[in-house]
């Protein structure tokens, strides 16, 4: 691989992990505040609104930054890999359409959710957050399935080379890496909010709330660890991505990636939540408060890690069953085989991006941005001068 | 001059729009696209009008500018973020809906949809850091802000109307039609200039090739070909058919022994070199932004964004009044501020934004203002049959320097200037439905302009409106919109039959599994309805 690639590897992989961190949040918060709110209701506590409406806050200060970087990684992707991109707008039309029904109403839920709170009656919103966290959870069905897609594709019709028919259920849920994938994404979004939300409170001195989300925490982990043996599982006929996982482990054969040291890096950081969560359980969340701030360091860099391991694992391909894609190439005559397998491959980026001009414009506008950004952070969420 | 006639020409009008390929995905990117057309426009102009009040605060110190610059960075953000949602959708929506496109504008003029990302980075950084910093802020960072907010709205819109512009008139272009010389179809124009690799230059026999009205030349060791876009659009489709060389109309270009070697090789892949060789020449970075529209269309589309916002802002100050809600006294002040500003805005998007588009396009798409001005006696013209011509003859002053000058004539148009036997385009012309939706544009803007202007100078006169007048300014950004949302129509309808001008159609670029015209038809429904319960959401929770 040479440095264009390298370099376009990197900025997709960078965008990706900023999204995912805030997405990940966004779907947790969507979940648990309209819960939160409507429980405090109903037990007569108050406080719970309060923390409600702060997630609430937290994520509607952050929404568009996370929704920025997944628009900078489709764009990324565009640039650098256009062919591709085009063949997934054809084999992945109706899973990218439901995510985006699904982003227009969680839109348009979040609105009327955060800036209804106390101006609609309860039954209004409390409708408008069960469509918030339905739609915080029907986003990731349709990418989740995209990603599916690229272990394996099913419902795709192609001849030729080129795609002549999907089947829209197949396509979207017929998938057999889609419920683990999905399961396990849906328990981590909750996973990390919660630990995370947890340390924040704790940090804060609001003790009560903190330990009223150990439990949940605690949950969403072991679901977390339950969906992932599954996904592994599940992996197990696309042996590229499963030999990269799990083959330097002495599962499955040789590997050609061997990235079994980011799955060994990923139980560590799951054990040491694990462990930090139950030490606050047992001791308090005020005696637990820097474990919990550990828990919550390691929630933030496992969700990265996992998705870095999922994508790297069928590193250089966009599609990970190898031999679905010799089956294809077959048809072909070998011009148009060579310019198919190029497309899908992450190993040559399109030629008019090889320009130090436009990587070294990408560095310099993202460091400043990112310190913008850094700075916003600082001067509304921590910041208490005016 | 019949009312039949008129009827006739409008229903053929509407048949020729339609009769252009993919009709169904034309109409629903339509719709993503003029939604977010809407919206875009609050987050060029609101945050200037912000801007300005913010200045005049740290001016004189009062207050009231103070809110009311509060006022639009709270309407901004939130218009910033629907905004943010339907770009989302319009974006997936292009990758859905037009794979192709995506491929080929990923593939060479990608800079501006790169850069526009952090032009997307500032604004999201920068808006949310004034909202929700503003209490904690003094007047100049927030003025550091507010600018900051301004830069990345404009130049998002920059990047953006780069493409769009590419679109409307490629680099490389080469017109069909001057004053001085009239319509010069017969000599193979339109033409795009493309710059070919040495590998492929050395097969090409330039006499066959200027038996097709392709023009080479040698110049500084780089070869350049003037391609009549009967040639670049047939290349374009037989690359998306998957033909060879010896299937393709190159096979009548090249030397008969190169054509031995070349044969069997893809036109895709020898298009796809010729493509990278003109992006390396111009640079890949800048190759986009040199289409020659570009400039004037970006201050003619900011124009329409402070336009709609001016007009936006007083409308919602009017509405307050004839509501009776709030502070009179101060509605009324920033209904006088707001009034002002929407039409010195729209005089001068009139007088020099949309006089400078109007000149790019007057001299790059000829075929498009022939259309726009109906200089035809095929159909009903309202500049010909209703006003005597006269606006054509003020256009051809305008356009070229002289009352008398000839303006491109839409009937004497070959139908089939750009199509090729297969081919999927019948009629090359633009539809003549762009005269009509031209005109209630002006009009409209014209009559908005001249009652505004009136209502403005009544409300310095006398220091208030009556009901009716301020119901009239109430209902001045519907209007506002709808001759912006005209505008674009005219930009988007009047570049057909083309997706890109000369090099391909909406037939090439569409999804070849895309979903069936009922689908469609649901989602449209789906994401208008989206769009009225966020409307209400915002009037009712923004305004109210």
């Amino acid at each position: 691989m040479e440095g264009f690639e390298r370099l376009a590897v990197f900025w997709l992989a960078f965008s990706f992990g900023i999204h995912i961190v805030l997405v990940n949040l966004g779907i947790g918060v969507s979940v648990i505040a309209p819960m939160l709110k409507a429980y405090s209701r109903r037990a007569g506590r108050p406080e719970l609104g309060e923390e409600a409406y702060r997630l609430l806050r937290f994520y509607a200060a952050t929404y568009a930054l996370g929704g920025v970087f997944g628009t900078a990684f489709t764009v990324y992707l565009l640039s650098f890999y256009p062919s591709f991109v085009s063949l997934l707008g054809k084999m992945a039309l109706y899973n990218f359409a439901l995510a985006i029904a699904m982003i227009a109403l969680h839109f348009l839920s979040l609105t009327v959710y955060y800036y209804g709170w106390g101006r609609l009656g309860d039954r209004v919103h409390d409708a408008f957050g069960a469509l918030l966290a339905l739609s915080a959870l029907l986003i990731p069905l349709g990418f989740r399935s995209v990603f599916a897609q690229l272990n394996t594709l099913e419902g795709v019709e192609i001849l030729a080379g080129r795609v002549v028919r999907v089947d829209v259920v197949e396509a979207v849920l017929g998938n057999p890496t889609l419920p683990p994938l999905y399961i396990k994404s849906v328990a981590a979004s909750l996973a990390l909010t919660t630990v995370a939300a947890a340390a924040w409170a704790s940090l804060k001195g609001r003790y009560e709330i903190a330990r009223m989300y150990l439990k949940p925490a605690l949950a969403f982990l072991t679901l977390v660890a339950l969906a992932g043996a599954w996904y592994g599982w599940s992996l197990r006929t696309v042996e590229y991505k499963f030999n990269n996982i799990f083959g330097g482990l002495g599962l499955g054969g040789e590997p050609q990636l061997d990235l079994s040291w980011l799955l060994a890096l990923k139980v560590l950081l799951w054990i040491a939540q694990v462990s930090a969560i139950a030490y606050a359980i047992a001791r308090g969340p005020r005696r637990g408060s820097k474990a919990l701030l550990v828990a919550a360091g390691a929630a933030l860099v496992t969700v990265p890690a996992g998705e870095m391991l999922n994508a790297f694992s069928q590193y250089p391909y966009f599609i990970a069953d190898r031999s679905l894609v010799r089956e294809v190439l077959a048809q072909l005559p070998p011009s148009e085989a060579e310019a198919l397998e190029r497309a899908l491959t992450l190993l040559e980026v399109n030629a008019a991006t090889r320009s130090w001009v436009l990587h070294i414009y990408t560095l310099i506008a993202t460091t400043v941005l990112l310190a913008a950004a850094a700075l916003y952070a600082y001067t509304t969420l921590i910041s208490r001068k005016t | 001059m019949s009312p039949e006639w008129i009827l006739e020409s409008l229903r053929g009008a509407l048949e020729q729009w339609a009769s252009y390929p993919e009709p169904e995905r034309r109409f629903i990117s339509a719709i993503g696209i003029e939604v977010h057309w809407v919206i875009l426009q609050y987050v060029m102009g609101l945050p200037l009008i912000s801007l300005v009040a913010q200045l005049l605060y740290l001016k004189t110190r009062d207050r009231f500018w103070e809110d009311l610059a509060w006022k639009m960075v709270k309407g901004f953000v939130i218009v910033f973020a629907v905004g943010a949602a339907t770009g989302t959708a319009a974006e997936f929506g292009l990758i859905l809906l037009w794979p192709n496109f995506t491929e080929a504008g990923g593939k060479w003029i990608y800079f501006p949809f790169y850069a526009e990302i952090y032009a997307f980075i500032i604004e999201v950084i920068f808006v949310y850091f004034l909202y929700y910093g503003w209490r904690r802020l003094g007047p100049i960072p927030r003025i550091v802000l507010t600018s900051l907010v301004i830069l990345g709205a404009w130049y998002s819109a920059a990047m953006i109307l780069a493409v769009n512009s590419f679109m409307v008139a490629p680099t490389g272009l080469q017109p069909a039609y001057t004053p001085g010389t009239g319509p010069l179809y017969g000599e193979g124009y339109p033409k795009i200039t493309l710059y070919i690799p040495p590998e492929v230059a050395g097969a090409i026999d330039p006499e066959r090739a200027k038996a097709l009205g392709i023009v080479v030349r040698e110049s500084e060791g780089l070869v350049e070909a003037s391609l009549p876009v009967k040639i670049t659009y047939r290349l374009f489709w037989e690359a998306s058919k998957g033909f060879t060389v010896s299937q393709s109309v190159l096979a009548e270009v090249l030397k008969p022994n190169a054509l031995e070697e070349l044969g069997e090789a893809s036109v895709a892949k020898v298009l796809d070199s010729i493509l990278y060789y003109t992006l390396e020449v111009h640079d890949p970075l800048l190759y986009p932004l040199k289409s020659p529209v570009w400039l004037p269309s970006v201050g003619h589309a900011i124009g329409s964004g402070v336009v709609i916002s001016a007009y936006t802002v007083a409308g919602a100050y009017a509405l307050r009044l004839l509501r009776g809600s709030g502070d009179a006294k101060r509605s009324l002040r920033a209904l006088r501020f707001s009034l002002a500003l929407a039409v010195a805005s729209l005089a001068i998007q009139g007088a020099v934004l949309g006089h400078e588009q109007a000149l790019a396009i007057a001299k790059y798409a000829p075929e498009v203002l022939a259309a726009m001005e109906g200089v035809t006696d095929e159909y009903f013209s309202i500049s010909r049959h209703l006003l005597l011509g006269i606006p054509e003859r003020l256009v051809a002053f305008l356009a070229y320097g002289s009352f008398s000058a000839p303006l491109p004539s839409y009937d004497q148009i070959p139908v089939d200037y750009c199509s090729f036997p297969d081919s999927p385009i019948v009629d090359c012309r633009p539809p003549i439905l762009v005269h009509y939706l031209y005109y209630t544009k002006v009009g409209m803007a014209l009559a908005l302009g001249v009652a505004t202007l009136a209502l403005l100078v009544k409300l310095y006169r006398w220091g208030s409106l009556g009901r009716r007048d301020l119901v009239v300014v109430a209902a001045s950004p519907l209007v506002a919109q709808t001759v912006s949302f005209l505008g674009w129509a005219v930009r988007e309808v009047g570049r057909k039959p083309f997706t890109v001008y000369g090099l391909f159609t909406p037939a090439e670029a569409a999804n070849p599994v895309g979903p069936d015209t009922a689908s469609l038809a649901l989602v449209g429904v789906y994401l208008l309805a989206i769009l009225a319960v966020l409307g209400w959401a915002v009037y009712r929770f923004l305004w109210r």
